[in-house]
């Protein structure tokens, strides 16, 4: 009878010490899964940028957030993806004037960013960089997509082009990308009658472009 | 088997549970008076509150989460009146429809209409901070008349109300002036919404 409670109890140690095992096991692997606390990771570097704009606009984590746009730069830059280049860079100065980085600016100061030619201090001037790199990367694709005749493509490149060139204060500039993109839409839907593009939270392509024109405040006349 | 001094498990479980009950609901009586003592008034957006005048701040630390809106009121009687301090941008909580939004303002015992100085950052440029001059208008009646790289610094800042209704304002190194029109003013408003700020060395001096 004390034999048999005794490997009793050696089983249920046993048990326990199975079943903290397992758990431990279980995080570690859902923890490996995560590109960082609540962000489950991917290999797409889209993914990653709409993630690191979601975590550094909404959630005020800066900090998985840039590792989230460095690991798509490294990917698009194996890629030779211009286009994707251009987003990334585009999105690293939203990120460095972001009031997420200016809420976490002691750990900033203190620590830098993972580009160590960034420090906080300097953000907003290297902000302005990543703008202007992103609009080189933007022509690039440009030129591309229009021998390729992607004009799906090529809407979403001049919209692009808009935002970066409002970001640098360059608001004629932004506005004639707006109506470049407008003109990209509508060669765009010539060919390819039956085309569904995909609109934004502001809407169709066509409301996404009028409600950007009107947040830069564009001149009627450039409609 | 029972003892006598030993009561049943189930009625050691019941009394513990009891205990702890009324442990957490006298806890949480204290923690709901001692905050309710100690928060300033914080509304939803859209609400309306009372503007009940407190005794004149010298400081207002206003910690909105984002979409929240917090208030404190000082009540003015002089009809040239001038309100100096420093306000500091602490933290900005940008996850809401409603960008980070503080100021100090003049006000009657209604919501409207308000004049003074309004702060606050544009979705489009979130590094930046806007300096506004706020009229006797609707909520869109305010003029952006300087933008500063969004930081912590201390800013002084300075409201001039005459009794002719002129309103000068100076923020940092920008100052501004706008007719706003005799109104009867009872109340010096600081107020932030989406944003932690920090008022300090408020002062309100009648001119008389």
């Amino acid at each position: 009878m004390l034999s048999r409670l005794a490997a009793l109890r050696v089983c249920k140690k046993r048990f326990a010490q199975i079943t903290r095992c397992l758990a431990a096991l279980s995080v570690m692997s859902s923890l490996t899964a995560c590109a960082a606390v609540g962000v489950v990771d991917s290999p797409d570097p889209l993914v990653k940028l709409n993630d690191a704009a979601y975590l550094f606009q909404k959630e005020n984590r800066p900090v998985p957030a840039e590792t989230l746009i460095q690991e798509a730069i490294v990917i698009y830059e194996k890629r030779d993806d211009s286009h994707g280049l251009g987003n990334a860079n585009r999105e690293y100065g939203d990120f460095l004037r972001s009031g997420a980085v200016f809420n976490w600016r002691d750990a900033y100061r203190r620590n830098g960013f993972l580009d160590r030619s960034v420090t906080y201090d300097n953000r907003l001037e290297k902000a302005s960089e990543h703008y202007s790199k992103a609009l080189e990367y933007y022509r690039l694709a440009e030129t591309q997509e229009i021998a390729a005749g992607k004009y799906d493509a090529l809407t979403n490149v001049y919209y692009n082009m808009a935002l970066s060139h409002f970001a640098l204060g360059a608001r004629d500039e932004a506005c004639a990308d707006y109506d470049r993109a407008l003109q990209a839409y509508n060669d765009n839907m010539q060919r390819n009658p039956t085309a569904r593009p995909h609109g934004s939270q502001a809407g169709t392509v066509l409301e996404s472009i009028a409600a950007a024109k009107r947040g830069a405040v564009c001149k009627e006349e450039a409609t | 088997m029972i003892q006598k001094d030993q009561l049943p498990l189930s009625e050691t479980y019941f009394r513990m549970a009891h205990q702890l009950a009324r442990f957490v609901l006298t806890f949480a009586f204290f923690v709901v008076s001692a905050c309710s003592l100690t928060t300033p008034r914080q509304h939803v957006h859209g609400h309306s509150s009372d503007f009940e005048p407190n005794a004149h701040p010298s400081s207002f630390d206003c910690d909105t989460a984002a979409g929240r809106y917090s208030e404190v009121n000082a009540a003015v009687s002089a009809a040239n009146v001038r309100v100096t301090g420093f306000m500091q941008v602490l933290t900005l909580n940008t996850a809401s429809a409603w960008p980070p939004d503080a100021g100090v303002i003049f006000a009657g015992p209604s919501k409207l209409p308000r004049v003074g100085l309004e702060t606050f950052v544009l979705p489009d440029k979130p590094a930046v901070l806007q300096i506004a001059i706020r009229g006797a208008g609707r909520a869109a009646d305010h003029t952006i008349f300087a933008s500063v790289p969004i930081s912590d610094l201390k800013t002084p800042f300075t409201l001039r109300l005459s009794s002719s209704g002129q309103l000068a304002l100076s923020v940092g190194d920008a100052a501004t002036t706008l007719s706003v029109g005799p109104i009867d003013f009872t109340r010096m408003n600081l107020y932030c919404s989406s944003v932690h700020i920090h008022f300090s060395e408020v002062q309100l001096v009648s001119d008389n």
